[in-house]
């Protein structure tokens, strides 16, 4: 090409220097976007990309989660099968069925109870205080006294179940609010909800039934305990086994090694 | 000659991609944003050049001026909840389209004056 009169040239060369900070800008944007990308193992930022990210993730979960139920029952048919054997095994065996038990990692039947717990389904009246508007769901708080009250009452083994998932109540469990809905062992649950306790059904619906208790309070918003609670006496009730990783339960505790304190 | 821009545009993507540059993720909206509006400064000042119009104090002041305005539409945009980035998108994306389609049609023309001439 024939070099160009340089007066009417000199814009080439200040284009060019610009191109030269927009390669350098296009370059830190794009690997700024790839790194985000690696990192999150997301494969886009842009929100319906992230909206379908989070749902297949749920699904992996969901997965997983069942894995770790087959793979535990599996290891009880190992137990068992090698506890035939011979006593001295069996015995170890029957004391790992005990402690199991009490851990909560072997599901149970027995009588019982359920306690259904919904949000209220009618029409909030529109003349209600925003104070009281929180009296028509249920809250973790319902759940923890509910729970509290059922162990305080002789109950054995508690399980809450909601349509998707049933956690059953260990020593680890914790029941909190997060946003909008209630997180038992760390997993997502929404009403409504069905807690099951195995124990003397008698004594376990009189103990939420009894005067000044939880079904007797429930509420300052009168006639909702009807609406939202139920209890019923059960002759057979299925608790199901915790089904969480047990792997990550125990980072920070360790057993304390007894000869070496003395 | 005329392939100077894209030549620069190669080096400077070269050098910052062959670096060990990272910019925190936090600003990655405005860092896109500034490659948006360089874009259009680039493409304008182009189109200004082949007009014979082309002056460096426009030129440099409002590639500096619009990056500006951009991520700083975009930070306000971010306090106050509303995508005002999006303002500047369509603009200068508006833009970057309107020179373009300028800077197609001269070339057009002088091809088509380079063929009667044969």
């Amino acid at each position: 090409m024939a070099p160009l009169d340089p007066k009417r040239s000199g814009w080439i060369w200040q284009v060019t220097i610009l191109s030269l900070i927009l390669g350098m800008l296009l370059a830190a944007a794009l690997k700024t976007q790839w790194s985000v990308r690696r990192i999150s193992g997301i494969p886009t930022t842009r929100f319906s990309g992230l909206a379908q990210a989070l749902l297949d993730e749920k699904d992996k979960n969901k997965l997983l989660r069942n894995e770790i139920t087959d793979l535990r029952a599996k290891i009880d048919d190992y137990q068992q099968a090698r506890g035939k054997k011979t006593t001295e095994v069996g015995l170890i065996t029957e004391e790992l069925q005990r402690v199991k038990l009490l851990a909560g990692l072997m599901p149970v039947e027995g009588k019982g109870v359920e306690v259904t717990l919904q949000d209220y389904l009618g029409r909030i009246p529109a003349d209600t205080l925003a104070v009281l508007k929180d009296d028509y769901i249920v809250h973790d708080m319902d759940i923890r006294d509910i729970v509290n009250e059922l162990f305080a009452n002789g109950a054995e083994a508690i399980s809450i179940r909601d349509l998707d998932t049933e956690q059953r109540i260990i020593a680890s469990t914790a029941v909190r609010c997060v946003g909008g809905s209630i997180q038992i062992n760390h997993v997502d649950m929404a009403s409504p909800f069905v807690i099951t306790a195995v124990g003397p059904p008698n004594t376990l619906e009189s103990g939420l039934r009894m005067p000044n208790g939880i079904l007797d309070n429930w509420r300052a918003t009168k006639g909702l305990a009807s609406q939202m609670v139920k209890v019923k006496r059960r002759d057979h009730v299925v608790v199901s086994a915790y089904s969480g990783s047990t792997s990550s339960l125990f980072l920070y505790a360790a057993p304390v090694d007894s000869e070496r304190k003395h | 000659m005329v392939l100077l821009p894209l030549i620069g545009l190669i080096g400077g993507f070269a050098a910052i991609y062959l670096l060990d540059v990272t910019v925190p993720a936090a600003y990655a909206s405005y860092l896109s944003l500034a490659t948006l509006a360089g874009l259009d400064a680039i493409i304008g000042g182009i189109r200004s050049g082949i007009e014979e119009k082309f002056q460096t104090d426009i030129f440099i002041s409002g590639f500096l001026a619009n990056t500006l305005l951009a991520v700083l539409l975009a930070y306000i945009g971010e306090q106050v909840g509303v995508d005002l980035f999006l303002a500047a998108v369509v603009v200068i994306g508006g833009r970057i389209f309107l020179n373009v389609s300028l800077i197609r049609r001269y070339w057009l023309t002088k091809i088509a004056l380079a063929k009667k001439e044969q």
